[in-house]
């Protein structure tokens, strides 16, 4: 196989094996090998794609010949495979693409459905069902224990709605357009606020760093940063095993600040990797909802894109870091409208500009 | 006299129009283009006057980097004059924290900002006479 065919294939997003007739493998690109197991020299490692290659390599196939494989993982994914023939010679090409990542709007719309399901069906038919009572019992002074659960239960329900809400929000065009300048301390320690009774509940230890150094101000909306932080941070903790520890760290490296909560001892697969980001997930289990996503990273993703930032989950030797990445200072492209206004200005200052630059030339002509 | 002036402004057509207006003037221009080069480059030349914008990229601000300046005994005499887009009563306070010496508000008024730099030019040169 030649550099250019190299060259070209390492360019492309969908998985490609270049093997020879009898299945050893000669090439894989980066994508193939984050796709399916592979070793140069060798046939391909899974067995039906091995069996597959084979089969066509011995002329028992007619080309191209679609099959499936699923990655090596405990939940994995669904690979497209075809095999084709290669551009030059008698060899054969695989090419892999993940289906289950382009099913991910699909996906969305029926983790949804499941969400609203598992997180709000129960909540919105309690609620209902008591509804009549709370008419009755707001009449009744000595009832207050009664309507505290049923206060609480509003709220549950009212903060389950809320995130959706939100969600739906930030997806639109004009969702976040401000320029709030926002100190980054204070903004974490009301986010921390917010979530550490759920770290308490789970007897999660959150240990800060950085949080007190001189930190750069963002600029941006207050309102969706404080809540991305939040979502983040809820989500940080979710991950956290029980008892644990989840170290945050704040810091300006550049021109961007990095927010870091590391949960050691933990391991995060590629489709918990990717699916923490697919909104509403609600897992296997409906009835733990200490482990459901919800809203996941989604909504946070959401936010931090529209202010040029981004949220990942990195893995270190013996940690998982979830990773909040956001532009220090005001965004590196602002309104041009305002230099349009400006030239209108000076525009109409030029002329006495001009008069008072020779009025001066005047005075200081002898 | 000729005053050293400092533009500190991410925008490089405001910058130019800024630069643009004080040549009907006597001055030695400068410019950086964010918070912490503009520190840097008040450090190395000490202007007189420095025009600085709020909202930079990068990791000092404009309110920032006033501060700075006005916390350094070397640098506290250079008079700062906040410009830019954010007009309201929090960002003028903010400002005054800062130690801002005068707030312009985009789009700002050409004539108003030399006459203003002069102004400050002239005070700094009375002081020095003294």
């Amino acid at each position: 196989m030649n550099e250019a065919f190299r060259l070209l294939f390492d360019q492309v997003k969908s998985g490609v094996v270049w093997v020879e007739r009898n299945g050893t493998v000669r090439y894989a690109n980066k994508a193939a090998v984050q796709l399916t197991p592979v070793m140069l020299g060798q046939p391909m490692l899974d067995p039906v794609a091995a069996r597959t290659v084979k089969a066509a390599g011995q002329d028992m196939l007619t080309l191209p010949f679609q099959f499936e494989l699923t990655t090596q993982e405990a939940t994995p994914d669904t690979i497209r495979a075809v095999v084709i023939g290669a551009p030059v010679g008698k060899d054969l090409m695989v090419v892999l693409n993940n289906v289950s990542e382009e099913r991910w709007y699909s996906q969305a719309l029926e983790n949804l459905i499941g969400y609203i399901e598992a997180e709000m069906a129960h909540p919105i038919e309690a609620l209902a069902k008591k509804l009549p009572q709370i008419a009755h019992l707001v009449q009744q002074p000595n009832a207050t224990g009664e309507l505290a659960q049923l206060v609480a239960e509003a709220n549950t329900l009212s903060t389950k709605l809320g995130k959706l809400r939100d969600l739906v929000s930030v997806f639109g065009e004009s969702a976040i357009q401000r320029d709030e300048r926002i100190l980054l301390p204070d903004l974490m320690r009301r986010a921390i606020a917010e979530v550490l009774p759920q770290a308490q509940a789970r007897n999660i230890t959150l240990a800060t760093l950085g949080i007190d150094d001189p930190l750069p101000t963002v600029y941006g909306s207050s309102h969706w940063l404080s809540k991305a932080v939040a979502e983040y941070l809820e989500q940080s903790i979710r991950s956290a095993q029980s008892g644990g520890l989840v170290e945050l760290s704040i810091q300006a490296t550049g021109t961007r600040v990095m927010v870091r909560a590391r949960n050691r001892g933990m391991f995060v697969s590629n489709h918990e990797r990717r699916s923490a980001f697919v909104p509403f997930g609600v897992g296997d289990s409906a009835e733990q909802s200490d482990h459901r996503r919800g809203i996941g990273l989604a909504l946070s993703q959401r936010i931090l894109e529209q202010h040029g930032g981004s949220v990942r989950i990195e893995d270190d030797f013996e940690s998982v870091d979830f990773v909040l990445e956001i532009p220090a200072g005001a965004p590196a492209s602002q309104d041009a409208q305002l230099s349009v206004e400006q030239a209108q200005r000076y525009a109409r200052d030029m002329s006495q500009l001009l008069a008072r630059s020779m009025s001066k030339r005047v005075q200081t002509q002898p | 006299m000729t005053h050293r002036i400092l533009i500190v402004e991410d925008q490089p057509d405001i910058c130019k129009l800024i630069r643009m207006t004080l040549e009907f003037g006597d001055f030695e221009i400068h410019e950086a283009h964010d918070g912490e080069s503009g520190l840097n480059m008040a450090r190395a030349t000490m202007p007189t006057v420095m025009l600085l914008d709020v909202m930079m990229p990068g990791l000092l601000d404009g309110y920032q980097v006033c501060a700075r300046i006005k916390q350094d005994p070397n640098l506290r005499r250079i008079q700062v004059v906040m410009l830019t887009a954010r007009g309201q009563a929090t960002d003028l306070a903010a400002g005054e924290a800062a130690g801002a010496d005068a707030y312009l508000v985009k789009p700002f008024s050409p004539l108003e900002l030399i006459e203003r730099v002069e102004a400050m030019a002239a005070a700094a040169s009375a002081a020095t006479a003294d």
